[in-house]
């Protein structure tokens, strides 16, 4: 084997070029940090928030301290925050089930999941909206700021579309639904018209 | 700096690169191939006639590998005011189908899914868009039964996989009427009918 001056300067090169590389990718992103990351969808109370297979509209955000539903009542030390919105498919009949929705507190802390009383919404066809009432359970210290998460598919707040709609809980209105000693009767999904 | 040598040299690499980029794409997809179209209506059988035949095999709740064959008739397709005490909910259009099913007594086709689809693309099932007398909504599985009541022709229990014979034989040809609730303004063309995903059969509208 014969050492020549163009091999050195190619093998310098490239032990180079392995060094500038390694020192980059600490500075990349890596792939794990988000790879399950949601795609979301920002809106907020009255909008329309399309995701790729429905559309959602939050049309009232209350509070309550229990609430009726199926001739039985549920109660809570924390607040009831209700979401009234309507639903509807855009390429093939959906329902969504009350089990899958979120509601995100500006600390990080997330609060869902099966509600004490059975809630979903639909199901129905593309073009044929429902009205909707979905209760979350929140200790009275999150609600300012909290944010409505529905995936667009059930069972998957990652890697796909979900709503990121504010439900407009200013320290005023937490306060308020803190305070609250209501109780509310939710409705079953039902047809609304277009 | 370009060296015409080295490009000449290693030409037939350069190429290659396009198809092997290709190839690489294409080796990725396999869960898409094999875990997720596997699971979804994705094998249509387009019979460009209101009648067509669905042959497909599909693996049974017994773990047992089957083939199917059905031939599937429209009889009648239209916009009804009610069906069988069912109305459209607000928005909607009710349509009655009536389908002819001819099978030999052997086939398990109990439940099928049945859709319309219209020329924009949205496929409506038996689930939404239809309320009772009283304006409540009539909430149905997305499921249909597909077969005579009396007569099922063998069924396969869902959890133990079980056989079940038919209580009587079922007969070659029977005919069912279905209800589907769309919006008003939706023109469908085409019905699509599937007992084992991914197949199904499309057919058009009379």
């Amino acid at each position: 084997m014969r050492f020549t001056r163009t091999g050195l300067v190619t093998v310098l090169l490239v032990v180079a070029a392995l060094f500038v590389g390694s020192w980059l990718t600490q500075y990349l992103p890596n792939p794990d940090d988000f790879r399950d990351d949601p795609f979301p969808v920002a809106g907020a109370v009255g909008e329309p928030v399309r995701l790729r297979n429905s559309e959602f509209t939050l049309t009232k955000v209350q509070a309550a301290k229990r609430y009726e539903a199926f001739r039985q009542v549920a109660a809570t030390d924390g607040v009831f925050v209700i979401v009234d919105f309507t639903f509807v498919p855009l390429t093939e009949p959906g329902i969504l089930a009350g089990s899958q929705n979120e509601v995100r507190a500006t600390d990080g802390r997330v609060f869902g999941g099966s509600p004490p009383l059975p809630s979903n919404c639909g199901p129905t066809n593309p073009g044929l909206p429902v009205t909707c009432q979905i209760p979350f359970e929140v200790p009275s210290d999150a609600l300012v700021g909290l944010v409505l998460a529905i995936p667009a598919e059930n069972g998957s707040h990652s890697r796909d579309n979900v709503t990121e709609i504010d439900l407009g809980i200013t320290p005023e209105v937490a306060e308020q639904f803190a305070a609250t000693d209501a109780q509310v009767s939710i409705h079953s999904s039902r047809p609304v018209e277009r | 700096m370009t060296n015409p040598t080295w490009w000449r040299r290693n030409r037939l690499w350069l190429l290659m690169l396009a198809p092997l980029l290709l190839l690489a794409v294409a080796t990725s997809s396999f869960r898409l191939v094999t875990l997720y179209l596997p699971w979804e209506w994705s094998r249509p059988t387009v019979a460009h006639a209101p009648t067509g035949t669905l042959r497909h095999q599909f693996l049974g709740s017994d773990d047992v590998r089957r083939e199917r064959e059905v031939t599937v008739t429209i009889v009648s397709a239209r916009s009804v005011p009610s069906s069988d005490g069912i109305l459209p909910a607000p928005g909607a259009a009710l349509w009655q189908i009536e389908l002819e099913f001819v099978a030999s007594p052997d086939q398990i086709l109990q439940f099928c899914t049945i859709e319309l689809a219209d020329a924009a693309g949205p496929r409506y099932g038996n689930q939404g868009g239809k309320v009772d007398a009283d304006g409540e909504p009539t909430f149905a599985n997305a499921l249909q039964f597909c077969v005579p009541e009396d007569a099922p022709g063998p069924t396969l229990e869902s959890f133990t996989g079980q056989l079940v014979p038919s209580p009587e034989e079922r007969p070659a040809t029977w005919r069912l009427t279905y209800a589907l609730g769309l919006p008003s303004d939706a023109e469908p063309t085409e019905l699509r009918i599937g007992w084992d995903r991914p197949e199904y059969l499309v057919l058009q509208l009379p």
